[in-house]
């Protein structure tokens, strides 16, 4: 329905290009709806930032970042404020989201205090974004696992985030929940069902592109959940090496050289008008290596350029 | 909310033995279900065994392995299967559809999808003349052309048009977890079935099928009663990090990651007594049937 409406918006807008395109309604979506510029602005997850940069300050990251040309820069919660922003404000970068990656996976815990510290920590991301000026942050659901059973945390992960809805509201931070490897959120609809079970604006999604492509097609997962994602974690995916070396060898694949039908998704995130960060997580290890830290920042930022043009 | 039934189901009609066990649940339901008198019956899937001969040879071979049934293919010869099962005296508790995989009953192709529903209706239909109480059915594939969201739509609708017959026929339809990217969350599952609002619409929960994601003790408790026949089958997640995801299935029956005591008392929680059919590698002879039934057996008393 999406898709009539937004081909409906086409059509009013483009309609002198009609004569080019064939008639055929997919021909016209795929070949000449098609901005190659796209309202994406371009970030970089901190957690994934090369190896051999450890030893770099914020502020020598933010600048590699820039002169690559990222926009943005996706750093973790709990860090110091003043710092950042220093960094942020002289390397001339935004700050894109935040990512709550270590406390929100407390959320499905055994112990209950534990599950508090999750949400605590969920409360301080929020409060990080807000003085970052992000406008989300990055939230796990818990993690299913032996001891911690699917439906449980359903229910107690919805429990928890319920506690930081509203302070989201009230700072105006959406919470944007991850589809990550942690055996839970597997279907797109449970997904959505998920967030809308908040009945809250301030709790969204987060997508990553190259998660689900072991159980999933991206471009579905952006159609079904839509509106609900807040932001984007770029990310490539090999089925091949998933079949022939193993579950976790499909991420050590380069951008552009793996499964992800980027022109698809591209038009998925067309459809649903989605307009916001496209932030990489360079999951690959080996693209890592043998290259400095500044050449690999602009190889990313040029496989992500080719990308948001596909 | 099924396994607290179930025991509750259990506490009224063995009150006797109350005196004698522990009084929390967990070790009540581990130690004291007597564990080599499950009542399970072994079956197993008829397609898997590949060892050469007709039909009656095969099954004359699964009966001297230890086996109680099969689990044959739908559109097999009626008549030659029904005289193998009443020569070796073996039940057939359960038909596999025969065509889920080639037609989609979520296919964007209406022809396709009729196909389909042609041919769980012949599944049923073979399912009433073996005797047996449900067909294996695989409601839906996702893949790139067919969204999830449509193959929920569509194949609840599939299914729709057969219940009809199925509750004639008095054979229900059990769904199965399979590598079809799709229902991939227990809960979506128990929901799926339940929108339904059909006895005729249950579970065949397939137990390997669910490592690579998931843990089948988590999935067994939120299906509960749905379920209606299980598959037995192991996989490895050592050999789906280092090898491949599809090497995960290249391993023996408790050989792989299978927690079969936990999987066995989430079985007795829920109360589950029935056919436990095996669909696994190896049934290429005699001796290799002998070695599944054998491996089976070790499982059910675990």
């Amino acid at each position: 329905m999406k898709t009539n409406s937004n081909r409906r918006e086409f059509l009013k807008i483009g309609s002198s290009a009609l004569a080019l395109a064939a008639l055929v309604p997919g021909g016209i979506a795929a070949d000449v709806a098609l901005p190659k510029k796209r309202a994406l602005k371009k970030g970089f997850m901190m957690a994934t930032f090369p190896s051999g940069a450890t030893k770099m300050t914020w502020l020598e990251k933010f600048k590699l970042l820039k002169e690559a040309g990222f926009d943005g820069a996706e750093p973790p919660s709990h860090l110091d404020h003043k710092e950042i922003l220093k960094a942020r404000d002289e390397a001339g970068l935004e700050i894109a989201s935040v990512v709550c990656g270590t406390h929100s996976r407390w959320m499905s815990e055994p112990a209950a205090s534990r599950r508090t510290q999750g949400s605590e920590g969920l409360m301080q991301a929020v409060r990080d974004a807000k003085a970052f000026g992000a406008k989300s942050v990055l939230c796990v659901a818990g993690v299913v696992n032996e001891k911690m059973p699917y439906a449980q945390t359903y229910e107690w992960t919805q429990e928890e985030i319920r506690k930081a809805i509203p302070l989201a509201e009230e700072l105006g931070v959406k919470i944007a929940i991850e589809n990550v490897w942690n055996n839970f959120q597997l279907s797109p609809l449970e997904a959505a069902r998920y967030v809308d079970e908040f009945k809250s604006s301030a709790v969204g999604w987060h997508f990553d592109i190259g998660n689900v492509m072991s159980i999933g097609w991206s471009e579905q997962w952006i159609r079904i959940l839509g509106k609900r994602i807040q932001a984007l974690h770029i990310k490539e995916f090999s089925r091949e090496k998933m079949n022939k070396e193993g579950l976790r060898q499909g991420f050590a694949v380069e951008y552009l050289a793996g499964d992800n039908d980027w022109p698809a998704i591209m038009r998925a995130l067309d459809e649903i008008g989605y307009k916001g960060w496209a932030i990489v997580e360079p999951a690959c290890g080996p693209c890592k290596e043998g290259i400095s830290p500044e050449e690999f920042v602009k190889k990313v930022s040029g496989q992500l350029d080719k990308i948001l043009a596909s | 909310m099924n396994a607290s039934f179930s025991r509750r189901d259990f506490l009224k009609t063995s009150g006797g033995a109350l005196a004698l066990v522990s009084l929390s649940p967990a070790a009540f339901a581990q130690e004291k279900t007597p564990a080599k008198k499950r009542g399970f019956k072994k079956g197993i899937m008829f397609a898997t065994v590949n060892m050469k001969g007709s039909v009656l040879e095969k099954f004359k071979a699964i009966k001297e392995a230890g086996f109680d049934g099969i689990e044959p293919m739908s559109h097999m010869d009626v008549n030659e299967v029904l005289a193998a099962r009443d020569e070796t005296g073996l039940e057939i508790p359960s038909v596999c559809c025969g065509t889920h995989w080639k037609e989609n009953l979520a296919s964007p192709n209406p022809a396709e999808r009729d196909r389909g529903l042609e041919g769980l209706k012949h599944s049923l239909r073979d399912a009433k003349k073996y005797g047996a109480t449900s067909v294996l059915f695989v409601p839906a594939t996702v893949n790139k052309d067919v969204s999830y969201d449509a193959a929920y739509e569509r194949s609840q609708e599939g299914i729709r048009k057969a219940i009809p017959l199925a509750e004639e026929l008095g054979v229900k339809i059990a769904i199965e977890n399979v590598w079809n990217n799709f229902l991939l969350s227990p809960m979506e599952a128990a929901r799926y079935v339940d929108e339904f609002k059909s006895p005729f619409v249950g579970w065949h929960f397939d137990i390997g099928n669910i490592l690579r994601y998931g843990w089948p003790e988590q999935w067994i408790p939120v299906l509960g009663q749905r379920i209606l026949k299980l598959h037995i089958k192991e996989y490895s997640r050592e050999k789906m990090q280092s090898a491949g995801l599809w090497k995960g299935f290249d391993v023996k029956l408790l050989e792989g990651d299978n927690n079969w005591p936990a999987i066995m008392k989430s079985l007795d929680e829920i109360n589950y007594r029935g056919w436990a059919i095996a669909e696994q590698a190896g049934a290429n002879s005699l001796k290799g049937l002998k070695d599944l039934s054998d491996r089976m057996d070790r499982i059910l008393a675990s």
